[in-house]
């Protein structure tokens, strides 16, 4: 899959509408302003991610993972450091407990998180590429992030990856979006991103 | 009002809900209620209707709002309504939200109810398969997870026990070595940040050994406590810190006290060790019990780390001790002692 410069700008602006509308359910939870921004998007392969994350200092993550199916066949996993993703919890909660604690309920809050916000994103695309997409509920994952995207299973999937930069109350947590596309999807998605931008140009 | 007591009959299981296998989530250990395209309830399963204390029949057709009004303008309903729209499934967790749906702990007989700690999934049917049976159905789901939650708050609370128990001597109840050390790092750092100076005082029970191998160690231990009792409510500004800091020692912290401030304190306690009037028939000194003190304070002009700050302290200590005891010394930045009996 290639993307030319034209169509990642589009693609940004899809998941840029996705996220604002998460920031706002997010807001809402969170009693506090939700910032989230999309400053890029890109196209690479699961070993690239995979090395360019464990030079990142994002060797273990945080993970929330759902399956996406219809027009097109993705999973989609949103990935923090891995302690920075329950602080992100804390951050909406208001709380002020020490991360080395217990977590299950936590964990629980991390993946609604990640729910709405991949839900958001997904939505998003669907709307503006006018599929039809199916769900599946968010499971959290605490691994290292050769194990989340495991690159050996599939050697010629590619990756749409999504840095995104969540701020609530002044305080930033940096995490990465990766939608991992089986062959036929990423052919899917490449023509239905053309037709998005005909649509555009008419 | 809530009944959590009454008894649900058997559910209604309605026409055209099939290919759900109703039969298995009527007997579910999880609330299960599904809703069609226009929110009212074709199904219910028994865990639900014991803790919302209805019937079946009292819910069934009705619109989830009606039957709960409380979910009127909710989150809840919001995100119900995106998940419906978009056909994604969505949660809603403990930690982030309130109990949403009035859920109640079944069997509390003479206790008022207790509202259950829910989490809360919502599963539409999906878009494909409401295109294919031409239903849009949307099942939610609610875990009871209030065994987790209080799990979570005892350890909780256990820890934060236990971290506080660390920082306190079992003797005295006052602060241990190590909170003092915690507390006197900050200070320093606040001091240097605010400009303020940080006054200290260390304080030794005279001839304590003679004491102790004169009256045995229950009659020791509880003279350090009377000390400590003393010392607790001469030194009660919020922001001042008490600790025991060996054997018959303790060390206070005068946050934004300048050194003239830290001998008025020393002075108070050593008057008033003389006039609690402990008896040391043993002491070499006198009749009673008194005690050295040794003052410092660290200026914004001059500043230093804690470690200097507690030498200078400790060496005013020993000066009182060396001029005879029963009084304090205390030394400014300038290296010159101050003698008051």
């Amino acid at each position: 899959m290639k993307l030319d410069a034209l169509t990642l700008d589009a693609l940004t602006e899809i998941f840029n509408l996705g996220v604002g509308q998460a920031a706002h359910a997010l807001s809402q939870i969170a009693g506090d302003s939700v910032l989230l921004t999309v400053p890029r998007v890109a196209v690479l392969s699961r070993s690239e991610v995979t090395d360019h994350m464990g030079g990142a200092g994002m060797a273990s993550v945080s993970a929330v993972r759902q399956r996406f199916s219809g027009a097109l066949n993705a999973e989609a996993v949103l990935m923090f450091p891995a302690e920075r993703g329950l602080q992100l919890v804390q951050m909406m909660v208001g709380g002020e407990l020490p991360l080395e604690q217990l977590a299950e309920m936590e964990q629980e809050a991390l993946s609604e998180v990640g729910n709405i916000l991949l839900n958001s994103v997904m939505a998003s695309v669907a709307d503006a590429l006018r599929i039809e997409l199916d769900g599946a509920l968010p499971s959290v994952e605490l691994s290292r992030v050769h194990d989340v995207l495991s690159p050996e299973q599939d050697p010629r999937g590619q990756v749409l990856l999504i840095d995104i930069q969540f701020e609530v109350a002044a305080r930033e947590v940096q995490g990465l979006l990766a939608f991992l596309l089986d062959v036929a999807s990423q052919g899917a998605l490449e023509q239905m991103l053309g037709r998005f931008l005909q649509r555009l140009e008419t | 009002m809530v009944q959590p007591l009454a008894t649900a009959d058997v559910p209604v299981v309605p026409g055209g809900v099939e290919p759900w296998p109703l039969a298995a989530l009527i007997h579910l250990q999880a609330g299960i209620i599904i809703i069609d395209g226009s929110s009212r309830v074709v199904f219910v399963n028994e865990w639900f209707l014991r803790r919302c204390g209805r019937t079946a029949q009292q819910l069934m057709g009705l619109p989830l709002a009606v039957a709960f009004p409380q979910l009127e303008g909710s989150y809840f309903c919001s995100r119900l309504a995106v998940s419906t729209r978009t056909g994604f499934p969505a949660m809603l967790s403990h930690s982030l939200h309130a109990p949403p749906l009035p859920l109640y702990m079944p069997h509390l007989v003479g206790h008022p109810p207790a509202l259950l700690s829910q989490t809360v999934h919502i599963i539409p049917i999906g878009k494909q398969a409401a295109r294919q049976s031409g239903k849009q159905l949307t099942l939610i789901q609610v875990t009871d997870v209030t065994p987790t939650v209080r799990r979570e708050y005892l350890l909780r609370t256990r820890v934060d026990e236990m971290h506080l128990m660390a920082r306190v001597d079992p003797l005295t109840g006052v602060g241990n070595r190590r909170e003092f050390s915690e507390s006197l790092d900050s200070e320093v750092r606040a001091a240097l940040r605010a400009q303020e100076s940080l006054g200290m005082l260390m304080i030794d029970i005279d001839h304590f050994k003679a004491y102790n191998d004169h009256f045995g160690h229950p009659v020791g231990d509880q003279c350090l406590r009377d000390v400590a009792g003393l010392l607790r409510r001469v030194v009660r500004r919020p922001r001042d810190r008490l600790a025991r800091y060996g054997g018959e020692e303790f060390v206070v912290l005068l946050p934004g006290t300048p050194l003239s401030g830290v001998v008025e304190v020393g002075r108070e306690i050593l008057e008033q060790v003389r006039r609690l009037a402990l008896p040391h028939t043993a002491s070499p000194d006198g009749e009673i019990v008194t005690v050295s003190l040794g003052a410092a304070a660290m200026m914004p002009e001059g500043p230093e780390d804690g470690v200097a700050l507690l030498r200078r302290a400790d060496e005013a200590l020993y000066a009182a001790k060396g001029a005879g005891r029963n009084r304090m010394v205390a030394q400014s930045t300038a290296g010159v002692h101050d003698t008051v009996h």
